[in-house]
């Protein structure tokens, strides 16, 4: 670490910034109205974090439950609720928004050196439509709740007697909604506000995960909104067209469902790869390696994941030539999947690698990625297919690829942008602690699955066979482990806000634009036009003691 | 109010801000015409997977009221004047536009009305929970008849502010969306039309 010379420009770094997007405005309405982006994302953040909890509560309910064979504190219709609960509220409320909506708000627009996203206005409104999503699952909680699996799938959701079917359906359609404007809004912002100098092969890889992520919100999303809108209708005229005795399809449904919902495992993917990218380019100081294969990598996987749906139908009696097809393709997948992870793995191979909470929770995820796609490769395989179909294997496999590496990212990012977002420095050691607790309660938990389901262990049931039970309890043991991991990570994010030392603007030495304006970042973002370079040349950063930020300095200087 | 904050605006010209509002009018067309595409796919697979002893459509029951006919042609008459509406106002005829645009309202209004007179016929026929013939052809053209809707409600607001404010270019940028949201639903009761009337042949 070198010491700079003194230079008349040198920030103060005691005094906070006069103003920032935090203190611009005060008062609960001067948020709730808010058009700033930052704030509407910090928005989202929160309420997708209170979603996190709820959500995970309702898993350590469900993986309490399965302890023992039969009973263990619950009932089996009770179950059915929680692990419902569970899945719907962890797909529709926390992991599809948790990084376009959340994360992508906060950063988008910084990264891209514009002073917000292109309509304000749709952007608030997309937020206050996730609020009334939420509103509508809670109405569905007091009105008898739901039992039919977080895929609503027909005859089941629209016979089932349990009361809430109706509201959560409408409140998916209103999420889904949400989800298609942050879309429009993102693709709109990155088409017509990159500043002069910003091309597309300058643009961080976070925005064109974003943007391949856009793409897919708003061509799959509408299909799944007409869907739940047919239930609906459906289930309250008590006729539709998924309707067996009246000549309907239930397949159908299942076919629409996947439709929009295969793609939507990939809205919850490819911008976590899009983190993954930025992560790792930051905290090992090195240019990026294949940054336009990585950059068209995903754009490969928001193509591809149109033309793979039907491998969650293998054995729903589709033609044997379909599957065959779908099998083929969904092999493909794994191209551009693997594309990135050796891009990352190059770009760490010697980079000067620093090892911190972020960089710990990209590593994490490279690892739990590998090990969810690499299972997803049985899964597209007919053959084996038939035998681990809806066994706890494809519960093992989704929450590798949804929980460790789509949330994991999103906690990675959150780690990585807290100090942008909050002005305020973490706990670090804590946060390696945190990640290290959540990394192994996790494996503990969901690779105990895998064995599961080989052995044939079907997933969503209340009771089982005793020679399961074994592995149940390592299961159960792992989720309260990782429990544990993520009471800390509140813990100290949360005493970071309290007494946390003050961010410097740039703490790891990151090149792109949000590293540019103060942390928290002023109310317009930048003061004045920001100069647009390569987002990954970190030749020009070097550390300075005084403000234990990186400083940029010219390249002269940088030699000497 | 934050919510009314000028500054906020983030784009350097009117000219920019106008070319991503007819960009986000088009991802926001290209998601109304998933969602019908989707609709009639799935009618399609449904129709054709009906077997011929079961039948589609019950015996006695109506084939597609002739009024359908008559609203195909009011929503035609209402494109045409759309497009007039857009081309005055594009030649800076700002009066004429006005004036066209309402009588695209109206005309829409008439759409909405000639659909209500077709439902009500069938429905004394043939009620909903009758077959899936029956509910087929009330949700399409319910869901299509809601589309309508909010564009006419759109329409209205953008007629109003324009009269309130005399903003020529506000004038051309709310014609052009307006006139895109409108062909496109006529564009979609065509292929929705044809769909219902192949599928209601027995």
């Amino acid at each position: 670490m070198t010491t700079l010379p003194a230079r008349p420009a040198a920030p103060t770094y005691d005094t906070p910034e006069s103003d920032n997007y935090l203190i611009h405005d005060k008062g609960f309405l001067s948020w709730i109205l808010t058009l700033d982006h930052k704030r509407i994302g910090v928005m989202y953040t929160v309420s997708v974090l209170l979603s996190f909890l709820v959500g995970g509560i309702f898993a350590l309910l469900v993986r309490t439950e399965l302890l023992t064979p039969g009973r263990t504190f619950i009932d089996a219709d009770t179950f059915n609720h929680f692990f419902t609960l569970h899945g719907a509220v962890m797909v529709f409320l926390v992991i599809i928004p948790s990084i376009p909506a959340a994360l992508g708000n906060f950063v988008l627009p910084i990264m891209l050196g514009a002073k917000d996203v292109a309509f304000p206005r749709l952007n608030l409104f997309s937020y206050h439509l996730w609020i009334a999503g939420a509103i509508c699952t809670v109405v569905s909680l007091v009105m008898g709740s739901f039992d039919t699996g977080w895929t609503f799938y027909t005859p089941y959701s629209t016979t089932t007697s349990a009361g809430g079917v109706v509201p959560v359906i409408v409140g998916a359609f209103i999420l889904g909604f949400s989800s298609i404007f942050t879309g429009m809004n993102f693709i709109v912002t990155i088409h017509k506000l990159r500043p002069p100098g910003m091309t597309w092969f300058r643009m961080p890889l976070f925005l064109w995960a974003l943007y391949a992520t856009a793409l897919i919100q708003v061509l799959a999303t509408p299909v799944l909104a007409i869907t739940l809108a047919l239930v609906a209708v459906e289930r309250l005229a008590n006729i539709g067209i998924f309707n067996p005795a009246m000549g309907g399809d239930p397949v159908l449904y299942q076919h629409f469902f996947w439709f929009y919902s295969h793609p939507a495992v990939y809205i919850m993917i490819v911008p976590a790869m899009g983190i993954i990218s930025e992560l790792i380019a930051v905290h090992s100081h090195r240019q990026i390696f294949g940054y336009r294969f990585i950059a068209f990598s995903s754009v490969a996987i928001a193509i591809f994941s149109f033309i793979v749906w039907g491998h969650h139908m293998f054995t729903s009696g589709q033609s044997p030539l379909m599957n065959t097809l779908f099998s083929a393709i969904t092999y493909s997948v794994a191209i551009p999947s693997a594309v990135k992870i050796f891009n990352w793995i190059c770009t760490l191979y010697k980079g000067s690698i620093t090892l911190n909470t972020p960089m710990l929770y990209a590593l994490a995820f490279i690892i739990l990625f590998t090990i969810g796609g690499l299972t997803g490769l049985h899964l597209a395989t007919l053959s084996t297919d038939v035998h681990l179909h809806d066994t706890y294997f494809v519960v093992a496999h989704f929450h590798y690829t949804m929980m460790g590496s789509a949330l994991i990212a999103m906690v990675g990012g959150l780690h990585h942008w807290w100090p942008k977002i909050t002005g305020r420095m973490y706990n670090d050691k804590l946060g390696m602690i945190a990640c290290a607790i959540v990394f192994i309660g996790f494996n503990i938990t969901f690779f105990t699955q895998f064995m599961l389901g080989s052995h044939g262990m079907p997933r969503r049931y209340y009771d089982y066979q005793p020679e399961f039970q074994t592995y149940h309890v390592i299961s159960t043991i792992g989720s309260y482990i990782m429990a544990g991991g993520f009471v800390l990570t509140a813990m100290y994010l949360i005493q970071s806000l309290v007494s946390g030392k003050r961010a410097p603007a740039n703490p790891w030495g990151g090149a792109t634009l949000e590293w540019e304006c103060t942390s928290p970042p002023p109310y317009y973002n930048f003061h004045e036009a920001p100069k647009v370079g390569e987002p990954y040349d970190f030749s020009n950063l070097q550390w300075d003691e005084r403000g234990e930020g990186y400083v940029t300095v010219k390249p002269t200087e940088a030699k000497a | 109010m934050p919510i009314s904050d000028p500054a906020r605006e983030p784009f350097s010209t009117p000219q920019a801000r106008s070319s991503a509002g007819v960009l986000g009018m088009w991802l926001f067309l290209v998601v109304i015409a998933m969602v019908f595409v989707a609709t009639m796919m799935a009618y399609l697979v449904v129709r054709l997977g009906t077997g011929d002893e079961a039948g589609w459509r019950p015996e006695g029951s109506p084939g597609l009221p002739r009024e359908l006919i008559l609203s195909t042609l009011l929503l035609a008459a209402s494109s045409w004047t759309m497009q007039r509406s857009l081309a005055a106002a594009r030649s800076d005829h700002d009066d004429r536009a006005v004036t066209t645009a309402w009588a695209t309202f109206a005309l829409g209004w008439a759409f909405v009305a000639v659909q209500c007179v077709a439902w009500s016929r069938m429905w004394h026929t043939l009620p909903l929970q009758e077959s899936l013939y029956a509910w087929t052809f009330y949700v399409l053209t319910a869901l299509h008849a809601l589309h309508v809707l909010g564009g006419l409600a759109a329409m209205y607001m953008v007629i109003m502010r324009i009269v309130k404010k005399h903003d020529h270019r506000e004038l051309v940028l709310g014609l052009t969306k307006c006139t895109m949201y409108w062909h496109t639903l006529g564009v979609i009761w065509l292929a929705l039309y044809a769909t219902l009337w192949v599928g209601s042949f027995d």
